[in-house]
């Protein structure tokens, strides 16, 4: 069995059995979506990806009872689809002085920024909006990010929701009418579900 | 103070001059304490002509020639052993040797060797000055207690000459014009004053840079030494050779002050270097430039500065050199900071053709400021995450990366602002109450509000009459049919309607 146990170690393999101990979460502002989520929460030092189809559901106004609550390490914006408004988020409670926008001119070095963002601020938070990113890459993003323990959050578009990809979260969220739907697609330790979130608890 | 003034009026005229330290001659006990202080170490550069051209090392005889006129300016040591000396004309130094190679002389070459020696000669004393062509002068007295000693000071002289391959001749005296000629001649320590007449006695003419007809001149009458003309009556002396030289002559004696011009350093600085062929390869380069980022690291350790500006220049054959200008955040004296700065650009950057030679040149060096943070941590984070967005500048543009800010204004593209560099974090009072969206669009776009389904509203913001960008609007909140929520305007001075925000 030697070979097994050096893979595990380099190669950081998963295993049901020894996650819990060190998992680390932080709570949604969200009774019901906490409840849904093993550990309570959003996982930190971990990658969540959401698919959404259209901009300006709710997609923002989920993360933010958490993103004020993480603001002092510093929250990372790479390629917003548009500008995050800053009277907006000051009322959400967030701190805007550690906060950085980065703009990419191609969508090909998205990537690249998020790799250095995830060097360089270690505990920090980087949301970013990804699309066509290769299993490849994110592999690579996910070693980084547990291993500066970053709580990293791509949104990507929602063909893209079946790809393979080593996010310990995936959600899918739509707007029903006056509700925000909550697909958990994937959840490391947990089990897929589905919820729907008030419209004005997460509407801007 | 009487006595000063008096000795002045002994003076013979030279209104021009400054006759301060003047005194009867050989008699170091008049003004011993002002001129005790000091000892000039001269560093004479025999070779330099040779040692900055492309024959320097060459063992088959080669020459440098003036480029203005077809002489010898120097001749190597194979050359020298054929009978080619400096100033014989080309032509015949052809004549005398078979296959001589002939380069020319390389004066900008030669001046920046110097002068780079110059600057470093600063990290001995602060009094550092150039006598042309190939001299340099070090007072070195207030620096014998902290090197232990002129002999200490010499070595380190040596082995920096040696590290850059030149070769020189080091003298001390008293006086720094006797310690430039004593150095054109011959390597000698004079640190009493009184030794100093009978050093001089015995250097030729040639130690002096008088031209070389005045010299001929001399000769002919017979006056082939220093010695000889401080045989001579001064008045006579004065009309042949002129008053300055006189004057040079007592300066040398320690009789007379001597003003010399300090080497002020430069602001900027520039250094170059020529790849060993015509080459594209990004690894080459970055390994060229990272010799010309040794030299000015070394420079800035040295000098206690920081460099927060540079432009790498490209030479190309047959074509104009191209450049690259890296503006830093904050000034650095990191070398990896900048080949980071520099293997990035140089990723991305398609070089008009092949790269011969490389150029660096810095903006202005400012001082060295070390921060004492309360933690240290804490300035590392700063200094890491300065790095970061450098970085990240560099690949995606200067306006790519940014921070924001709240700003004072009703009106809502106003009420924040980009941030570039790192603001103090004032607290914005913000003057609107009503409901703002997560996302807002940079260009408020037209729409068209009749499927529109009004949420709640209205808001009127009438603001900016002041400065030319006036708002006239009535904002609501809208649902298009689908679930998200927009937040629109009714613009009364286009009688439109605008989408500016959607709540994320």
């Amino acid at each position: 069995m030697a070979w097994y146990a050096t893979t595990s170690n380099e190669m950081e393999l998963w295993r049901a059995g020894c996650l819990q101990s060190d998992w680390k979460t932080l709570a949604t502002g969200f009774p019901a979506l906490d409840r849904c989520l093993p550990g309570g929460g959003w996982p930190l030092a971990a990658m969540t990806e959401i698919f959404i189809d259209e901009y300006g559901i709710g997609e923002l106004g989920v993360l933010m009872p958490a993103l004020a609550r993480r603001a002092q390490h510093g929250i990372t914006w790479i390629a917003p689809p548009f500008m995050p408004y800053a009277p907006a988020l000051v009322r959400h409670g967030l701190d805007l002085r550690n906060m950085l926008f980065v703009q990419p001119p191609k969508a090909a070095d998205v990537p690249w920024a998020v790799e250095q963002v995830l060097q360089t601020r270690v505990e920090s938070t980087v949301l970013a909006w990804l699309s066509a990113a290769k299993l490849t890459t994110l592999r690579r993003l996910q070693l980084k990010i547990a291993a500066q323990r970053v709580w990293a959050v791509f949104f990507s578009p929602l063909i893209e929701a079946s790809r393979r990809s080593p996010a310990a979260l995936k959600m899918r969220l739509s707007r029903h009418d006056d509700e925000l739907q909550i697909d958990i697609l994937k959840c490391r330790g947990g089990r897929p579900a589905s919820i729907r979130v008030a419209g004005y608890e997460v509407g801007g | 103070m009487a006595q000063s003034i008096k000795n002045l009026s002994l003076f013979p005229g030279d209104p021009g001059s400054r006759p301060a330290g003047r005194s009867v001659p050989r008699s170091p006990g008049a003004l011993g304490q002002t001129r005790e202080s000091r000892l000039w170490l001269a560093v004479c550069l025999h070779d330099l002509i040779i040692e900055a051209s492309p024959i320097a090392g060459s063992r088959s005889p080669a020459v440098v020639a003036h480029s203005d006129d077809a002489h010898i300016a120097a001749a190597n040591p194979a050359a020298r052993a054929l009978g080619i000396e400096a100033g014989c004309a080309l032509d015949t130094a052809l004549a005398m040797a078979d296959g001589l190679q002939v380069e020319t002389r390389d004066i900008p070459g030669e001046q920046q060797a110097l002068r780079s020696l110059s600057i470093w000669a600063r990290t001995l004393t602060p009094t550092v000055s150039i006598v042309a062509p190939n001299v340099l002068l070090l007072e070195i007295r207030g620096s014998l207690k902290l090197f232990g000693g002129a002999d200490r000071i010499k070595a380190a002289v040596r082995a920096r000459l040696l590290r850059h391959r030149l070769s020189a001749r080091i003298s001390l005296a008293p006086s720094a014009q006797a310690a430039t000629w004593l150095s054109r001649h011959l390597e000698c320590d004079v640190e009493d004053e009184r030794q100093l007449a009978g050093s001089l006695r015995a250097l030729p003419l040639s130690v002096t840079d008088w031209p070389y007809t005045l010299r001929a001149r001399l000769a002919e009458m017979g006056i082939r030494r220093i010695g000889d003309l401080l045989r001579l009556p001064r008045d006579g002396l004065a009309l042949r050779i002129g008053r300055v030289r006189v004057q040079e002559i007592d300066c040398a004696m320690g009789r007379a002050f001597e003003q010399r011009a300090l080497t002020q350093l430069p602001q900027r600085r520039q250094w170059s270097i020529e790849l060993p062929g015509e080459t594209n390869d990004r690894a080459m380069l970055i390994e060229g430039c990272e010799v010309l980022f040794d030299q000015l690291m070394d420079e800035l350790r040295e000098r206690q500065k920081q460099i927060s500006r540079f432009t790498v220049h490209f030479s190309h054959l047959h074509r104009q050199a191209s450049q690259e200008t890296f503006e830093l955040l904050a000034p650095t004296y990191d070398k990896q900071r900048l080949l980071d700065l520099l293997s990035d650009r140089l990723e991305r950057l398609s070089l008009p053709a092949p790269v011969i030679a490389l150029a660096l040149h810095t903006g202005e060096l400012s001082d060295l400021f070390v921060d004492t943070p309360e933690l240290f941590a804490c300035a590392e984070k700063q200094v890491a995450d300065t790095g970061m967005i450098e970085r990240l500048r560099e690949r995606c543009g200067p306006k790519s990366v940014y921070g924001i800010a709240l700003a004072e204004d009703h009106r809502p593209e106003s009420a924040w602002s980009m941030q570039f560099r790192e603001a103090a974090g004032d607290t914005v009072v913000c003057p609107w109450e009503g409901e703002r969206p997560l996302w807002l669009l940079l260009q408020p776009r037209p729409c068209d509000a009749s499927n529109l389904q009004i949420e709640l509203g209205s808001e009127r913001i009438e603001s900016g009459w002041w400065d030319g960008r006036p708002v006239n609007r009535d904002y609501y909140i809208a649902r298009p049919g689908s679930g998200e929520r927009l937040w629109v305007y009714f613009d009364h001075r286009g009688q439109r309607w605008y989408l500016h925000g959607v709540f994320g």
